[in-house]
């Protein structure tokens, strides 16, 4: 009987299984992902790259159970996703996983502490919890001052960061990013990576999606993607192993 | 309840979003609960009005007027120059056949009328009146209040007596000041005493005299003066011969019983033997029959179909107007596909967001319903003011309009909120 390696003894978070998703389009069937294997672990910081249309965000909005794959399984801890009911899935998101996007994705008509206050809001947290949970989170990415604003008055950077204290206002064990950095220049995105690296400190699962070789250096694990396969994945390491 | 009170904020913040858009959308529910709360105003205070006035017709009555035949009018000019005075019309043995007859079917009262149109003279002066003989049980039929003396007995029908009983109020420009009481009054050249001044509690038939409301006022108003006298005096004095001008022209007519009411238990039942009796003393039918609870069925029934008509005016209005409002929250769904995306990616179930869409119309709805119902009452109020109709507001109906209200929110609201719902979380991030 083999050793048990690290991972073995590592909680797996996002299992994926052979998963597959493919569209209908006007020309035929568009196979994105095409059996894809991989697990994530706690406390990982992982950088999902490759080109255009190489299926990441696919692959993002699978794993967080914003989409369900049209072949294959993934399981949440030891959960099948696709046995999940609906509104399950819906709480899943709400309480496992937090989401910051490229495009921010910010309710304009609502204030930044609006914003933030969403996770809580279908959590069924009390308002006057909200609002004093909302302001820490905002408070914990320098955007206190700035509560009152509408995103629109907001800069890239700013907005970004608020998109950051949204998903981490129910303190999530897994955060996926797609392309976070995409939209800001490199300064701000240096800001915003430092924000994920508190995340992964405290031993929480950072899943990004990106472009940036930067990024892609920064993390702990590298994933890359090619015509919806994984074509080299830097391998799990234990958090208190150096980053290669 | 707070995520209750928070979803009826956002629903008031969509609506206050676009505020021209959302008073656009809600006109057509404003017209339609206007038009409903209009309708059933309008109707209540008809039916108020119809019961009111059949009650002071008396709905145990039934009333028999005479009437001139049509071809009477025709033959009269040469009758009366070969014959004299034509007779048609009501007589003492149809009175008494009644009598006879119909206590067995309920009958309590029955009182006569003889109209005179004689002139009136009062203070010196020619006035304006109806002069009605009344059978002494008139009264007991039509409740009056003795305001002063007595009233007429059947002492003074069997003596003949001339005494007669003023309706008040009568108008100021004939009394000037003056009591009326124990004065003359001179009806056809014979004086008559006033024994008694009289508020007519029910409205007396055909007289315009009323005990209530406008009706009460018609004395005062018409500037005539409502002169009662035993019908016997009316009878022996005057005779049964009245004269009626038309154009100049003297017509003669032998008219024994202007009306007689009939007071019974039932008058539905009562009216078919009624009917049998007068048919056996008349060639013609020169008399009519009114049964005011027949009427009161009547008037109600035509009253519904009216009512029915404006509840479809009212109901095509909300269709059109819930239209205009599935229309806006489907433009609402797909200008705000990105946010429900968003919601969704954060954790909310599609009952969250078909809630959301829901009380959002609802809102849009119920501010629409309330606008509906403070022009409703403005309106039906001014137009009452203005023409006088009889309205009536209830509590039930402006509660009801509340609710058409909140359920057309539901109803109208409830496919764009289904079909917020049923977006799918990665296609509505994508959407732009």
């Amino acid at each position: 009987m083999p050793a048990k390696t690290d991972n073995d003894r590592r909680e797996v978070m996002i299992r994926l299984q052979g998963v597959e998703k493919s569209f209908p389009t006007a020309a035929g069937v568009l196979q994105v992902l095409k059996g894809v294997n991989l697990e994530l672990y706690r406390g990982e910081f992982i950088a999902i790259s490759g080109p255009s249309g190489s299926g990441k965000s696919t692959l993002l909005g699978i794993a967080g159970c914003l989409d369900r794959p049209t072949g294959g399984e993934v399981f949440i801890g030891d959960v099948a996703v696709s046995k999940l009911s609906d509104d399950k899935e819906a709480e899943l998101r709400n309480g496992l996983i937090g989401f910051v996007f490229q495009a921010f994705n910010l309710v304009q008509s609502l204030s930044i502490e609006e914003n933030v206050e969403i996770p809580l809001f279908y959590a069924a947290v009390s308002r006057g919890e909200r609002r004093r949970r909302a302001r820490e989170a905002l408070r914990r990415v320098g955007l206190d001052a700035r509560r009152t604003h509408k995103p629109f008055e907001l800069s890239g950077g700013e907005q970004q960061r608020a998109a950051i204290a949204r998903a981490l206002v129910r303190q999530p064990s897994v955060i996926l990013a797609d392309e976070p950095t995409g939209n800001l220049d490199s300064k701000t995105a240096g800001q915003i990576l430092a924000l994920f690296d508190e995340f992964h400190a405290d031993g929480k699962l950072v899943l990004v999606a990106t472009h940036d070789p930067g990024i892609a250096e920064h993390a702990q694990r590298r994933i890359h993607l090619s015509d919806g396969v994984v074509d080299s994945d830097s391998g799990s390491r234990p958090p208190s192993e150096p980053r290669p | 309840m707070d995520r209750l009170f928070d979803y009826l904020l956002s629903g008031l913040r969509g609506v206050l979003r676009h505020p021209l858009r959302s008073v656009l959308t809600v006109t057509g529910i404003v017209l339609a609960i206007t038009a409903l709360l209009s309708m059933m105003a309008v109707g209540e205070g008809a039916r108020q009005q119809i019961l009111k006035e059949m009650e002071q017709m008396g709905l145990r009555n039934i009333i028999v007027t005479s009437r001139r035949p049509p071809k009477k009018v025709a033959e009269t000019s040469q009758s009366q120059q070969d014959w004299g005075p034509v007779a048609f019309g009501l007589t003492n043995k149809d009175l008494a056949r009644c009598r006879a007859i119909l206590p067995g079917l309920g009958l309590v009262h029955a009182p006569a009328v003889h109209e005179l149109r004689n002139p009136v003279v009062m203070f010196g002066r020619k006035v304006n009146a109806r002069v009605l003989g009344i059978t002494e049980d008139y009264f007991k039929t039509f409740k009056v209040l003795l305001n002063r003396g007595r009233l007429l007995c059947a002492a003074d029908g069997r003596l003949q007596t001339q005494a007669c009983l003023l309706a008040t109020p009568i108008p100021s420009e004939i009394l000037r000041g003056r009591d009326p009481f124990g004065m003359v009054v001179s009806i056809g050249d014979k004086p008559f005493k006033v024994v008694g001044t009289i508020t007519p509690q029910s409205r007396f038939m055909d007289t315009g005299v009323g005990g209530e409301g406008e009706s009460g006022g018609h004395n005062a108003a018409s500037n005539f003066v409502s002169i009662f006298i035993p019908f016997e005096t009316a009878i022996g004095r005057f005779g049964p011969i009245t004269i009626h001008v038309d154009q100049g022209k003297e017509e003669f007519y032998k008219l024994e019983l202007d009306r007689v009411i009939l007071e019974c238990e039932d008058p539905l039942l009562a009216v078919k033997p009624l009917q049998a009796i007068l048919d056996k003393g008349h060639k013609e039918v020169d008399y009519e029959i009114t049964v005011p609870l027949e009427m009161l069925r009547q008037r109600q029934r035509t009253r519904e179909v009216f009512n029915l008509v404006l509840l479809m005016v009212a109901g095509l209005t909300l269709l059109v107007g819930g239209m205009g409002i599935v229309n806006i929250m489907l433009v609402s769904v797909a200008e705000r596909t990105k946010e429900i995306g968003i919601r969704r990616a954060l954790g909310a179930k599609r009952r969250d967001i078909l809630l959301q869409f829901l009380i959002e119309t609802l809102a849009l709805t119920v501010t629409g319903g309330l606008l509906g119902i403070a022009a409703g009452l403005g309106g039906v109020y001014g137009v009452a003011a203005y023409t006088g109709w009889p309205v009536s507001v209830t509590t039930s109906a402006v509660l009801g309009s509340f609710l058409v209200s909140v359920a057309a929110g539901v109803v109208f609201g409830l496919y764009p909120a289904r079909r917020a719902a049923a977006v799918l979380p990665v296609v509505a991030l994508r959407y732009e």
